[in-house]
């Protein structure tokens, strides 16, 4: 099963990100901002979703780290936001794709399956 | 016609020394004097026919009362001595017993003395005096009394005459002066002090006392017959009277008649009166007529006026504008000379100033010349030695130089243009700053670049500032749009549980209320971009993509929403375009989305690209109603919403192609479309050519 890391603050979200991923036949692992995700001590995963409004240290600025750091830097980011004018600058920050609040479902689990393919191609 | 009346009695029997004889014996001088005399020595035929020697009839003044004999005989030694024998010449005294006559309410006196005149009777007592003709005494009853002015300049003419000789001849301009002022001293009217000064002057002392004692008698004869109310003047003159009405009216209604028991101020008034009504009159029909021209040509005239004074007040308004506009342009001229001195200060300050770095590289040596500035912006003293990318490439943030070498990399290979943000740590203190730079490649050897020039410069109070707007938006587009996003996905599960249980019902309305979703979710969007736009921050993102593949998504996004349409788009080239991907996909549904809307069911939708000298062309065809040609620009418009007929309104708030006619201005391109009605439309956009970018 794979497994995904999602950091989303609203609590809607991330029910919905669980709902939508765990039914697709993913393993979820949310966490409410981006300070908790860089502090913990995480298993690597197939695929971060970083919502790009976080508390505290911005989904972008958390994409920036996980793009610098060695063990992370190859795993696929896909950055959300309800704002859709940050397409630019998600990919600015290293992120693998972009996806706009509000989303299809479908859309979503076709997104990752590309990305996580891509990776398992490229390994 | 000069009607004589004959007289045939005995009057040339008489002569002026017999008339002296009955009124005193005493008195035999040439002057006469004031008769009392004793007439009741005399019987009344004897007294009767003195009379009638003298005066030619014996009128009824003399014949009254019957039983005071003595009263009528002292009214005649008055009359002989005031009158008769008072020297003044016989045709004066007569004409102005009658003149004065008229100013008496009774008739006798005038009417008695009328007949002296014209020859029933002598006139005066003076037989020899030729009668005068009725046309005369008519003449004189019409002489008006002069007053006030009039009578003000006679007398001052009057005054400065020497004194006269005689008393004037009948019918002169002299002897209407002498009667005027005579009767206003008779009548005690205002000008009664003045002209008695003037009579004075005018008359010798004995002369001047003689028209006294005249006056004296004219008004005991004019009391007297007031008084006495059945006097009359005898059958000759009624006969006469009968025959000449116009005599008879011109005595019998004199205006003067009353006037002389009208105070003055009334007779002011009459002769004021008298004048208006004469001025009156002599506005005759002509003179109206005139009048009326008059008045229709100031009418005319005002009108033509008023007319030129608006034209000339709108003139003046159009000149007041021309002026304003005038003055707004210099003011325009003015800013926009002060803006570019201001433009040209800032570049210079920039330049000058730490603000503003410049580098030159040269691409086949690496070597980069900065400026000043370019050092001080990384925090390293300024000096002129050469620098290769390698030693800047040491400042950049480690998190951003994988980027930066990429997005140069693809200046130098393809676009020729470079733009980057990026952060920096500075040499002296290790500060993190934002940079932003841009670059263009300014010369190639062959196809290759070899030269790239270009400016950076500190952004980061910029960024600061953008992040707090980013913040802002990213606040309000979250608070709506995070609920949203979860209604969405929500309906989506409930749409598949529906459907594993085959609950159709809940399916469909769970596929219309998913619909609606997506309503309120692109509005918000729409209401986010067109905020954007009118701050003028539409932010663009451009990237190189396959266009093709691009239309292919979008329309096979759209393709569920209208099944009953045939959306067509057979176009297999590759189109590689550099541009907003994500804000062309944008227009592309907004374009074929706006077909499904306006077209009938089952008809197609054609979608086609192709390459075209100008960029690439992007058409959307509908067989729908078609764009009315007056309204084809004002689509575009903000807030323009399309309408199917008087009452409906097609949903939507009208932003959809205002965002769409934006993002093409954007890119430098633009949107148009063609349209005929009841056939269809074409919507086309065109993304001109990548060196247009």
């Amino acid at each position: 099963m794979k497994h995904i890391i999602v950091a989303e603050d609203d609590p809607g979200i991330r029910d919905i990100f669980k709902i939508i991923l765990e039914r697709a036949g993913y393993e979820v692992t949310s966490y409410s901002n981006g300070e908790t995700l860089m502090e913990n001590n995480f298993t690597a995963p197939h695929i971060f979703i970083l919502d790009k409004q976080l508390p505290g240290i911005d989904g972008l600025e958390v994409c920036r780290f996980l793009k610098s750091q060695e063990s992370t830097k190859n795993i696929p980011v896909i950055v959300v936001s309800a704002s859709p004018y940050i397409s630019g600058l998600s990919s600015n920050a290293g992120a693998d794709d972009f996806i706009e609040k509000p989303f299809k479902g479908k859309f979503l689990i076709e997104l990752i399956e590309k990305h996580t393919k891509k990776k398992d191609a490229a390994q | 016609m000069k009607l004589q009346v004959g007289y045939s009695g005995d009057r040339h029997l008489y002569n002026r020394k017999l008339r002296f004889m009955p009124s005193t014996n005493q008195n035999h001088n040439n002057k006469p004097t004031i008769a009392i005399s004793g007439t009741q020595i005399k019987g009344k035929d004897q007294f009767y026919a003195d009379i009638k020697s003298q005066i030619g009839v014996v009128p009824d003044f003399f014949k009254l009362p019957q039983n005071k004999p003595e009263t009528p005989d002292a009214l005649w030694g008055f009359a002989v001595s005031a009158y008769l024998d008072n020297p003044l010449p016989p045709l004066f005294k007569e004409r102005l017993f009658v003149y004065l006559s008229r100013f008496c309410e009774a008739k006798y006196s005038i009417t008695r003395h009328l007949g002296f005149l014209i020859g029933l009777g002598h006139a005066a007592g003076e037989s020899s005096i030729p009668p005068q003709s009725i046309k005369e005494v008519m003449t004189l009853l019409e002489r008006n009394l002069h007053r006030d002015q009039n009578m003000a300049t006679i007398n001052k003419v009057l005054l400065d005459m020497p004194a006269l000789a005689n008393l004037p001849q009948e019918e002169t301009e002299l002897e209407d002066a002498i009667f005027a002022c005579t009767t206003h001293v008779f009548l005690q009217t205002e000008e009664a002090a003045n002209c008695l000064n003037v009579l004075k002057h005018v008359l010798d002392d004995s002369t001047f006392q003689y028209l006294l004692v005249f006056l004296a008698f004219v008004r005991t004869a004019h009391y007297w017959s007031i008084l006495q109310q059945n006097l009359r003047v005898g059958d000759e003159i009624e006969e006469l009277l009968a025959i000449h009405e116009k005599l008879a009216e011109l005595l019998f209604k004199d205006d003067e008649a009353y006037s002389y028991q009208i105070n003055n101020a009334l007779l002011t008034e009459l002769e004021s009166l008298r004048m208006e009504k004469l001025a009156h009159e002599m506005v005759g029909h002509e003179e109206r007529v005139v009048r009326e021209k008059q008045e229709a040509l100031i009418s005319k005239t005002t009108f033509e006026l008023n007319a030129r004074v608006k034209q000339l007040e709108g003139a003046n308004e159009e000149i007041r504008n021309a002026r304003r506009a005038a003055l707004n342009l210099m003011e325009d001229a003015v800013l926009a000379e002060e803006n570019i001195k201001m433009l040209e200060e800032r570049y210079r300050v920039a330049l000058d100033s730490a603000n503003m770095g410049t580098w030159d590289w040269n691409m086949d040596k690496d070597v980069i010349v900065w400026n000043e500035e370019h050092y001080h912006l990384l925090g390293l003293p300024a000096d002129s030695s050469a620098r290769n990318l390698d030693f800047f490439f040491q400042f950049v943030h480690e998190n951003d130089l994988d980027l930066l070498r990429m997005v140069l990399q693809k200046a130098i290979l393809e676009t020729g243009y470079y733009q980057m943000e990026f952060r920096i740590e500075r040499a002296d203190n290790g500060q993190m700053r934002w940079m932003t730079s841009f670059g263009r490649v300014v010369a190639r050897n062959g196809g290759r670049a070899t030269r790239m020039v270009g400016v950076m410069f500190d952004i980061t109070e910029r960024k600061k500032l953008e992040q707090q707007k980013d913040d802002f938006i990213g606040i309000a587009s979250h608070e709506l749009r995070t609920p949203v996003t979860s209604i969405k996905a929500y309906t989506e599960i409930l749409q598949e549980l529906c459907e594993e249980d085959s609950y159709t019902q809940g399916t469909e309305l769970l596929k219309k209320l998913d619909m609606q979703v997506d309503r309120l979710a692109h509005l918000v969007r729409s209401l986010l971009d067109t905020t954007k736009i009118s701050e003028g921050q539409l932010s663009f993102a451009y990237q190189e993509f396959d266009l093709t593949k691009l239309i292919n998504e979008r329309v096979d996004d759209l393709r569920p929403t209208s099944e009953e349409h045939n959306l067509v788009f057979k176009t297999k080239d590759k189109l590689s375009v550099f541009a907003d991907k994500e804000r062309i996909g944008q227009v592309l549904i907004n374009l074929i989305s706006n077909a499904i809307k306006y077209s009938p069911k089952g008809s197609d939708i054609v979608i086609n690209a192709i390459r075209t000298d100008e960029g690439i062309e992007v058409s959307v065809k509908d067989y729908g109603t078609g764009i009315p040609s007056e309204i084809k620009e004002k689509i575009f418009e903000r807030f323009y919403r399309a309408r199917s007929s008087q009452t409906d309104v097609f949903p939507g708030i009208g932003l959809g192609l205002y965002i769409a006619a934006e993002i093409m201005k954007r890119h430098g391109g633009r949107i148009w479309v063609e349209s005929e009605q009841n056939k269809g439309s074409v919507f086309y956009f065109l993304l001109p050519n990548q060196n247009g970018l």
